[in-house]
């Protein structure tokens, strides 16, 4: 933990940080380009989205079983579990967050997509390729600003919860972004290359 | 150049670009415009972290999924048959009332055109209702549930105008019911004038549905009862909920396998992400508005126009049934209505009433063209043209519209059981 910590603070701040995380989008989608026909990286990549889901499923149970804990002290106990209720609040934090990187997987984030339907196909690809690209710039943009704050964090070095530093807590926020910022750029791609553009049957979204 | 980012964002909206994406991109241009440090945004988004109200988000939801991929639709189905089939347009009020029942409880009203819709359809067809009504009825009643508790739009309007969600689930009882009774009395007429028969009433089917459902019926009691008596606050409510889902859907009635469990888990955890994302943004969105005084010139502006709330809520409810329109629900709550709350409050509109305004507003825009949700999700589910849904829908548009009227110019609708129950 110290040793992440103390590499946070030695990261470069401004323009710097800017085009190393860039880089780091640029490199990777052009890498997933490269490997796509490859068994191997297929596979890992399946295992990326298994690690994903699997987490997520974990941090919701922890989530029924303390506040159902919680639920239980405080009514029958008349006590209750100080750090529960902070942990809580941060596991709703990275369940959004990994939620989101998932949702962005296959495309399911809320949208108003009122227009694409009048759409040809050649306007489509345009569309979809744009409206990628636009989206892994701005999750990229915010992951960027979450780096800062979780830079900003390590020289505070609060405590959240269970003598947990702050940053280790916020650190999801960068990371799903970068990865959200990530399968953005890879729509956008596929996109453009006129894959994926008629999207899914309507998923059940609320 | 840069004023001409705005207009594209909007435009990409329309595209199809994820609404959180819109909303982020907004805000880091205007943070950025202002010389404002763009670490500001990050930083409301962690503020995520430290709402209370916000764990309630994943556990309704979770439970919501596993109630829908269980037998619970069918149950509640089978149960409401039993009591109320009997009455003239038995099936089409049985329609409401579960469908109500359901959305509150799921929170999400797309899952109830997909889940409840996909029962009642052949039933209701089989019964003779006209088609027509009937596509009407179940893509319209989908959102019906949206003004009773545990709705998650409720908690979300509650934690955006920071008034306590005790009160706003007290708020939107007799508004919803109001709502209910009203679409309710019109599909009785239809049944009479199309003369459809009728059910006979029977104990035996009643006492075998409710033996069925019997794992069921306790929860809306654990979970009303306990939030209305002030024994458990909305967090436990929604702990005790998905924790009660899981034990009568995996153990009692095992209509879910375990198998299928940790896909739930994920699948409804990607909803509440999409949800949380946005929401995660539009705290930054809002900072900057408020910080800007946004609200204020607006306020400003319209003062000079309109001297009367009674003018200001028509005009409210006008503006809102255009957003309904264009924006999807979540958006809307937490990007609109930071806006207009310090308006409503300079007009001395009750922020409690203002949220069901909103709600029931909303609960509107999931069936009117062009970004309809339940439109789609009901063009899907059905195999009907979205504009043919709609026409169906018309006749209940009328009656939702007649019931925000009296929901927005009836304050005590909202209000009176807050204040004879000294809701805090």
């Amino acid at each position: 933990m110290d040793v992440a910590g103390a590499w946070l603070q030695r990261l470069p701040t401004g323009q710097a940080l800017w085009i190393g995380a860039a880089g780091i989008v640029l490199v990777s989608t052009l890498l997933r380009l490269w490997f796509e026909m490859r068994p191997s990286t297929r596979r890992l990549r399946a295992s990326v989205h298994a690690f994903e889901g699997t987490l997520l499923a974990l941090i919701l149970a922890a989530m029924i079983a303390l506040s159902f804990l919680q639920v239980l002290l405080r009514n029958f106990f008349d006590t209750s579990l100080l750090w529960i209720d902070p942990l809580l609040r941060h596991l709703v934090l990275w369940v959004g967050l990994l939620g989101a990187a998932l949702a962005s997987r296959s495309g399911r984030h809320i949208n108003v997509d009122a227009l694409s339907r009048l759409l040809s196909d050649a306007g489509l690809r345009i569309a979809r390729a744009g409206t990628n690209l636009l989206a892994a710039v701005v999750t990229l943009l915010l992951a960027l600003a979450c780096f800062r704050l979780v830079r900003d964090e390590v020289d505070f070095a609060r405590d959240a919860f269970l003598g947990l530093p702050v940053w280790s807590v916020q650190i999801v926020m960068p990371l799903a972004l970068l990865m959200m910022s990530s399968r953005f750029l890879g729509h956008a791609v596929d996109a453009s290359r006129g894959r994926g553009l008629r999207p899914p049957p309507p998923e059940v979204r609320g | 150049m840069s004023w001409l980012l705005l207009p594209l964002l909007v435009l990409a909206a329309f595209f199809g670009a994820p609404l959180f994406s819109i909303i982020a991109g907004a805000t880091l241009f205007a943070f950025a415009s202002q010389d404002i440090d763009t670490v500001s945004v990050a930083i409301e988004m962690y503020r995520m972290a430290e709402a209370p109200m916000l764990i309630a988000i994943p556990l309704f939801t979770f439970a919501g999924y596993l109630l829908s991929e269980g037998g619970a639709p069918r149950r509640l189905l089978r149960l409401s048959r039993a009591l109320l089939g009997w009455m003239p347009g038995g099936l089409a009020v049985v329609s409401l009332v579960a469908c109500a029942i359901f959305t509150a409880f799921t929170g999400a009203s797309g899952v109830t055109v997909i889940a409840m819709g996909g029962l009642l359809l052949p039933a209701l067809l089989a019964e003779k209702y006209s088609e027509r009504f009937t596509f009407g009825l179940l893509t319209t009643s989908g959102s019906l549930g949206l003004l009773f508790p545990p709705s998650l739009p409720i908690i979300l309007v509650a934690y955006v105008a920071s008034v306590s969600v005790d009160q706003l689930f007290v708020a939107g009882i007799v508004p919803g019911t109001v709502l209910l009774l009203l679409l309710g009395t019109y599909a009785v007429q239809v049944a009479r004038r199309d003369h459809l028969p009728r059910q006979r009433f029977s104990w035996r089917e009643l006492a075998g549905a409710a033996r069925a459902a019997a794992w069921g019926i306790p929860l809306p009691f654990v979970v009303l009862g306990g939030i209305y008596s002030g024994k458990v606050t909305v967090t436990e409510a929604a702990s005790l909920t998905a924790m009660y889902a899981l034990l009568a859907e995996t153990l009692v009635y095992r209509d879910i396998r375990f198998g299928d469990l940790r896909r739930l888990f994920t699948e409804s955890m990607v909803l509440v992400g999409g949800i949380l994302i946005i929401l995660g943004t539009a705290l930054g969105l809002t900072n900057y508005l408020i910080d800007a005084e946004v609200p204020n010139s607006i306020f400003e502006w319209i003062q000079k126009w309109i001297g009367s709330r009674f003018v200001f809520l028509v005009l409210l409810n006008v503006f809102l049934l255009i957003v309904g329109c264009m924006m999807d629900i979540f958006s809307a709550i937490l990007v609109v209505m930071p806006l207009i709350l310090p308006v409503a409050k300079a007009y001395e509109v009750n922020p409690v009433h203002l949220g069901i305004i909103f709600l029931a507003n909303l609960e509107i825009g999931y069936f009117t063209p062009p970004v309809g949700l339940n439109l789609f999700i009901g063009s899907f589910r059905f195999g009907k043209p979205v504009m043919e849904l709609a026409r169906a829908s018309l006749p209940f548009l009328g009656l939702y519209i007649l019931a925000l009227l009296l929901i927005t110019y009836v304050p005590a609708l909202s209000l009176w059981l807050i204040h004879s129950f000294g809701v805090r």
